[in-house]
């Protein structure tokens, strides 16, 4: 462990492309576990997505529904828990919750008992941000989003933004509270296009002053090896090719989602994990450089 | 900590397995048949002292966990001007100092030494350039080798 003090320069990762299925969610929940493991960093990790996937990896059912019924979800650190209708922000929000508020501790430093990786769960009630059209009326969530990361800074090594894949209120509030964007891309067109789109959407928003730095992860599964073609393309690319981390996430069935199997799969003695840390591993300090963590 | 247990972890350390890979071999072993592993390394002992040389057809098995070894940076370098873009050593050398220059002009590029190997020259490279970026440069002359400088009439990435 080596933080927790007042000065916030913790990154702020958002994990986002506007194609979906590119293995956003896999990469948040399995590859920053692991970070926490070779590196000793505390983590929180943030479901910002409405579909909820990553709670759903790393929560049981029965746990979730505790915290949501105690409004200790996401949605909480947007609006006060009393918020109206579906398609009304409340008025003054006043300070966000404690980030310990609404926190599932999933890992914690022995010695201390603090959070070593800690999650703040999702929910469907995020999909209020998709419908609201009006953004004056949104400015006071953003501030109140953005409070809430800057205190987790405080608390926590890295932050960790699990987006949805769309040009929504969500990912601006994600983008801007961001140091970085770690992009996963698949092995198709139309992951490797979703991420000009990203690239377009960050340079073309002037609310995003300070732009983050980005980092293309190329995540290779489900499925067949990563095209060797697609490879090239990407890396040839004078903007994506430099910020491409040299390392592929291999196509695992350790880290595809499971019935009754919640939790992360590096926690499990299942058959070949040791193969999948290594590789893991590699991309876990590959990822220090960008995020200032020196060699 | 046990002495035999020591020298088992001094074995494995020498032979280059990682910390993963020895996890795998203590687990492996945990759970084998001890008869069998007997049986296997008195098999071993016969062949050295027949004075023959200890090989074995696994390495060349296809596991899963072959899978995930990943090449070095300087292999994919390689792969990518020698292999795929069929280039001499020679013309390798001179391609990939042309290609940094150009791209990384304010960035100093260490000159080539042909008796050392191509491999090694590219790691020597590391040191001054992000794999990422070797590889960006590398992939630059593949593709513009494989598909000319031709633009794809397709849907591609925007330079």
């Amino acid at each position: 462990m080596t933080q927790s003090n007042d000065v916030s320069n913790a990154p702020v990762i958002a994990v986002l492309n506007m194609k979906g299925g590119v293995g956003k969610t896999t990469i948040s929940a399995h590859l920053f576990r692991h970070m926490l493991e070779v590196l000793r960093k505390s983590i929180l990790i943030i479901d910002f997505d409405p579909q909820f996937n990553l709670t759903q990896t790393l929560m049981t059912q029965a746990e979730y529904q505790t915290f949501q019924k105690n409004n200790k979800t996401i949605f909480s650190v947007m609006e006060p828990p009393s918020a109206p209708t579906l398609f009304k922000i409340a008025k003054n929000l006043g300070p966000p919750p404690l980030v310990s508020e609404v926190t599932k501790q999933l890992r914690y430093w022995t010695a201390t008992k603090k959070t070593a990786l800690g999650l703040v769960p999702g929910g469907f009630r995020m999909t209020k941000y998709t419908l609201v059209d009006d953004p004056k009326s949104l400015q006071p969530v953003q501030k109140r989003f953005m409070e809430f990361v800057e205190n987790a800074r405080k608390e926590y090594d890295l932050i960790v933004i699990d987006c949805n894949p769309s040009s929504s209120f969500m990912s601006l509030c994600a983008l801007t509270a961001s140091s970085h964007l770690l992009i996963p891309v698949r092995s198709d067109l139309y992951s490797i296009l979703g991420l000009e789109l990203l690239d377009e959407f960050v340079s073309g928003l002037p609310a995003i002053v300070n732009k983050p730095k980005q980092i293309v992860l190329i995540n290779g599964g489900p499925g067949s090896a990563v095209n060797a073609e697609f490879e090239s393309t990407l890396r040839a690319n004078s903007k994506f090719g430099p910020i491409t981390l040299p390392t592929i996430l291999k196509s695992s069935t350790l880290l595809s989602a499971k019935e009754g199997r919640v939790g992360c799969a590096t926690d499990k003695k299942l058959p070949h994990v040791n193969a999948l840390k290594r590789n893991l591993t590699k991309i876990v300090n590959e990822l220090k450089v960008p995020l200032g963590w020196g060699l | 900590m046990n002495a035999d247990i020591k020298k088992l972890c001094m074995l494995l350390a020498a032979a280059g397995f990682d910390r993963y890979g020895a996890e795998d071999v203590i687990q492996a072993i945990k759970s084998a048949d001890t008869k069998k592993i007997l049986s296997e390394f008195d098999r071993f002992n016969r062949m050295l002292l027949a004075g023959g040389e200890v090989r074995e057809k696994t390495f060349n098995k296809k596991y899963q966990d072959d899978y995930y070894k990943d090449r070095s940076v300087a292999e994919k370098v390689y792969d990518l001007l020698v292999v795929e873009s069929r280039l001499s050593a020679k013309q390798s050398f001179a391609a990939l100092e042309g290609m940094l220059q150009e791209t990384y002009p304010n960035r100093m590029v260490i000159a080539p030494n042909p008796k050392s190997g191509f491999t090694a020259w590219v790691r020597l490279l590391s040191k001054d350039f992000s794999d990422s970026e070797l590889l960006h440069v590398a992939s630059r002359i593949r593709n513009q080798i494989v598909h000319g400088l031709n633009e794809k009439d397709d849907w591609v990435l925007k330079e």
